[in-house]
């Protein structure tokens, strides 16, 4: 069993887990959830299940020591004068802040160790060599365990959620285990705070028809969107991008959009298998994707893509940053000097530059992917100056920003963006994405996407028809839900349309799914995180 | 999210019994849903299956499958395995030499679940006498997600013929499978090149017994029960290769073999070895994973005459039928040979 | 109340802020434009506004924020 698209998880494991949690009693449905979870991890990572029970110890120990400190805090601070109360209460914070910066380390420590060790050793060669100091520094990663990137942000988020008060520190330490390792979350999230989802995790609510149903059906569009579309398009993203160099403008472009869409259906059907699953066991998961090729600048893309990720950035690395005092005091001297809209815009900017070279470093530990943070960066600081501009531009001169055209406009102009951002993302390595990009605009031919080039690299004509409709029927359904009209209301509904739509869909799925003689499987693409 | 459907209570606080009417038209629905779909796998089985079992027709590893184009019962033999089989075994030789019909049904990497596939696809239409399992993918780690596949891939052909959506003719609506084809090779792959391997670690003596894996086991046991289920007598065999064999694997095979009571033949070891006398500088195509084809002949010659002796094998070279068939593959099997550059030893 | 209003309408022109409650909701104030707000309100009201604050639920409506800036005061 090594993901959730593999038969052994969807035939096996999961209708044994959703049996044993229907039988047990409510009480005790959560420790079942525990026990299939860490079932779950030991099958996919063995003994490195010992990083995930590290991990969970000291997130759970640290946390109690932080309420207790917080206990005393408050006992310290009743009935005195308000300034003589924030004293005593900013003594206890440094304590805790304390307290919460060993635990972030030392969780995060561990990611380092199994992510990032030989990318430091290289930086740091590279750089005793610029400076003349010769030797080289040769480290190699530690074996990983499953999710680690996922697991290690949701430990931390655990820790800063009880430094601030925003939950109270659990004294159960399996709560905290299942926090951390249920399964469905374990392989490619989403990140999930303990305040939201640890309540639903110990309701224990009795799996109903409905429910499973609906469950199933978001699964099975998930599996259909992975399987046929995904899968397929591997295929030729593959071709191209280990041999760009033959290859003419207009492909690598078409591989650019390509590689998008394939990465949109592996990662958003993930997530419908993931939420699915979820659906079953009565735990709402949190969305990761929000039709994010209906955006119109980047900085709304990153709202509506991965989008739980974004959020872990946004309240525990650009709100940090963006009020902690000395980039307050940027902010108001930011907008008294440059103005109320060009002063924020500016301090905001370095909170954002925080948030991006940990985007683009979480992603991978690679140039590459550094280079692809700060592509989006400075693209959305622009963006934020060019909303200004717009805004003005538009009083000024009468143009209606909300009219089609200038919405298409806007629509297109992200769509460039997003393809030219992936296609620097999948290339092997930095070098090779500007090599493509430069390949790409100066030998940029339209007639190769026509004359039959496309069909050379894998995937024949009847391979992109079916993709094709395969994505037609996403984009339809996406159009549905970006106008509020959620495919899962239709099992209650209208339950026999919702039947026949999974039994459609497994026929879709094994009849036109990439898989099997010939094909070669692909892994899902955010598990190598 | 909407819950379960809401419960009607009537004055009389009839309510249970409603929803036990919703609950059981709910589950009559699902079975309804999961019988249709049962159906439709069956019917787009039967759709893609290929009407012949040649490559052209969508067979897939058709030379593996190309016993089915044979007659009916006219095969005394069974070779199954990976590549070591294919590379090793020659039929066609065994034929000339000494008149017992066979064929090597081998495929790149096989793992046990599909020599498990082939074995009871060829002794539905065929009733060897022996079936002979090279050994080499008993070591070879299978795991339960392929199992499960495999499995139900048997059972529902559109699970493995899927691909098919693409090329289906209005033939594959109206006509019933059949099995015109057969490989003139009966299996076995020519390989002419040359290219020495190093033996000095070869076979080197140790008391270490390799361990086959326990989900590998389940399946060799389940084939050999099958075989004897059938009168067939299963063998296993070890074909020469440096790459891929050593010591603790022909331990661990001698263990099995011993416990499933079944015949063990290691061509790397004793008196085998020697009899064949592979010349590892000049015999094997790639470095010591394969032989080439006159390591075959040698492997052939000496297995043909073991398994005639062992087993009691008929000789068909007078039979009108079977003689004619075989011997007009035979010559072009000769031709093959001759094609590939190569000469065979008049043995 | 009032200084609430004017702090709000330099950063959120195209709204009614006295009226609208949907300020967070419905993306009136961004990421960026909050940041200024609180640290507005924080210099205005001699408050500090914590992470745990940072809510929709607090921020929607002027109103919301007004409760939210008496509520800190007290502490």
């Amino acid at each position: 069993m090594t993901s959730f698209f593999s038969p052994v998880f969807l035939v096996a494991f999961l209708p044994a887990a959703l049996v044993a949690y229907a039988l047990t009693s409510a009480r005790w449905r959560w420790v079942t959830l525990l026990a299939a979870s860490y079932v779950f991890f030991f099958a996919l990572s063995g003994r490195l299940l010992g990083f995930l029970v590290a991990s969970t110890a000291s997130v759970y120990l640290l946390a109690l020591w932080m309420d207790r400190i917080a206990v005393r805090r408050d006992m310290s601070a009743k009935g005195l004068e308000r300034a003589e109360r924030r004293a005593v209460k900013a003594h206890y914070a440094k304590y805790m802040r304390l307290i919460l910066v060993a635990g972030a380390i030392f969780n995060l420590s561990f990611l380092v160790a199994c992510r990032y060790l030989e990318f430091f050793g290289g930086l740091i060669s590279a750089l005793l060599c610029g400076v003349g100091a010769g030797g080289g520094l040769s480290l190699t990663n530690l074996a990983a365990p499953t999710g680690i990137s996922f697991y290690t942000l949701m430990a931390v988020s655990y820790l800063v959620d009880v430094y601030r008060g925003t939950v109270r520190a659990d004294r159960n330490l399996g709560h905290v285990a299942l926090f951390l390792g249920f399964f469905p979350l374990v392989i490619e999230g989403p990140f999930c705070r303990f305040g939201e989802v640890m309540p639903q995790l110990l309701e224990g609510r009795r799996p109903s028809g409905a429910r499973v149903l609906t469950g199933s059906q978001r699964i099975l569009y998930g599996l259909a969107k992975k399987m046929i579309v995904a899968d397929r398009l591997h295929i030729f993203v593959k071709a191209v991008f280990s041999g760009y160099a033959s290859c003419d403008g207009g492909i690598i472009a078409l591989a650019a959009v390509l590689y998008t869409l394939e990465l949109y259906c592996d990662f958003s059907g993930a997530m419908d298998i993931v939420c699915g699953v979820g659906q079953m066991f009565g735990v709402t998961l949190p969305e990761n994707f929000k039709q994010p090729f209906f955006s119109r600048s980047a900085s709304e893309f990153w709202k509506r893509w991965h989008i739980t990720l974004g959020a872990w950035f946004r309240d525990y690395i650009y709100y940090p940053v963006s009020l902690s005092a000395p980039v307050k005091r940027l902010t108001k001297w930011g907008r008294r000097r440059l103005g109320n809209h060009v002063g924020p815009i500016v301090a905001s900017s370095i909170a954002l530059f925080c948030v991006w070279v940990a985007n683009g470093l979480w992603h991978g530990a690679g140039s590459q992917y550094l280079f692809y943070g700060m592509y989006y960066f400075v693209l959305i600081v622009l963006g934020d100056f060019a909303e200004l501009a717009g805004r003005a531009a538009s009083k000024r001169f009468g143009i209606n920003r909300t009219s089609l055209p200038y919405r298409t406009f806007q629509l297109l102009r992200t769509l460039v963006i997003i393809f030219v951002g992936e296609l620097f993302f999948r290339a092997d390595g930095l070098w090779a994405g500007l090599d493509m990009f430069s390949h790409m605009v100066g030998s940029f031919n339209p007639a190769s996407l026509f004359d039959g080039t496309a069909l050379g690299y894998g995937l024949d004509a009847k391979d992109f028809a079916i993709s094709g409709v395969i994505l037609l029927g996403v984009l339809v359904v996406d159009i549905l839900k970006e106008r509020g009209r959620e495919p899962g209301r239709l099992v209650v509904r209208r339950p026999n349309l919702a039947l026949a739509t999974c039994v459609a869909l497994v026929m879709l799925v094994v009849i036109f799914g990439a898989y099997g003689a010939g094909y070669v499987p692909v892994p899902p693409m955010y598990a190598q995180f | 999210m909407p819950d379960e459907k809401p419960v009607i209570t009537t004055a009389t606080g009839r309510s249970g019994g409603l929803t036990r009417l919703h609950a059981a038209r709910g589950v009559l629905k699902v079975a309804a849903a999961l019988a249709a779909t049962v159906l439709l796998l069956v019917v787009t089985s039967y759709v893609v299956t290929p009407k012949d079992n040649r490559a052209e027709a969508g067979e897939i590893s058709a030379y593996a499958n190309g016993f089915r184009g044979l007659a009916k019962n006219s095969l005394d033999v069974l070779f199954l395995g990976d590549s070591e089989a294919y590379t090793t075994l020659s039929p066609m030789q065994m034929w000339r030499q000494h008149g017992f019909t066979s064929y090597t049904s081998g495929t790149p990497l096989q793992l046990v679940t599909y020599s498990n596939t082939l074995l009871h696809r060829a002794l539905s239409s065929q009733s060897p006498k022996v079936v002979v399992f090279e050994t080499d993918s008993f070591y070879d780690r299978t795991d339960v997600s392929l199992a499960l596949t495999r499995t139900f891939q048997d059972i529902l052909p559109i699970l493995e013929y899927h691909s098919r959506w693409k090329s289906l003719t209005l033939a594959d609506f109206t006509t019933t499978p059949t099995a015109t084809w057969t490989d003139d090779n009966r299996g076995f792959a020519i390989r002419s090149g040359v290219k020495a391997a190093d033996a000095t670690n070869y076979m080197t003596p140790t008391s270490d017994v390799a361990e086959i894996p326990s989900l590998n086991r389940v399946y060799i046991e389940s084939m050999v029960a099958y075989c004897r289920s059938k009168g067939v007598t299963p063998v296993f065999l070890s074909t020469p290769s440096t790459v891929n064999w050593n010591m603790s694997k022909h331990n661990g095979m001698v263990q099995l073999a011993s416990e499933l009571g079944v015949d063990y033949l290691d061509l790397n070891v004793d008196d085998a070895a020697k009899a064949i006398g592979i010349d590892w500088s000049a015999d094997s195509s790639d470095g010591g994973d394969h032989l080439n084809f006159y390591g075959a002949q040698k492997v052939s010659t000496y297995v043909g005459a073991y398994l005639e002796e062992q087993y009691g094998l008929a000789d068909h070279r007078g039979d009108e039928t079977i003689g004619a068939v075989w011997d007009a593959s035979l010559r072009q099997y000769e031709k093959n040979v001759t094609a590939a550059g190569l000469s065979e030893d008049a043995s | 109340m009032d200084d609430i209003v004017e702090i709000l309408e330099e950063l959120v022109p195209d709204v009614d802020v006295r009226t609208c409650t949907t300020l967070v909701d419905g993306r009136y104030l961004d990421s960026l434009a909050i940041v200024a707000l609180i640290a507005e309100l924080e210099d205005a009201f001699d408050i500090t506004i914590p992470a745990v604050e940072i809510v929709a639920d607090n921020f929607n409506s002027a109103e919301d924020i007004m409760v939210l800036v008496n509520r800190l005061s007290e502490e």
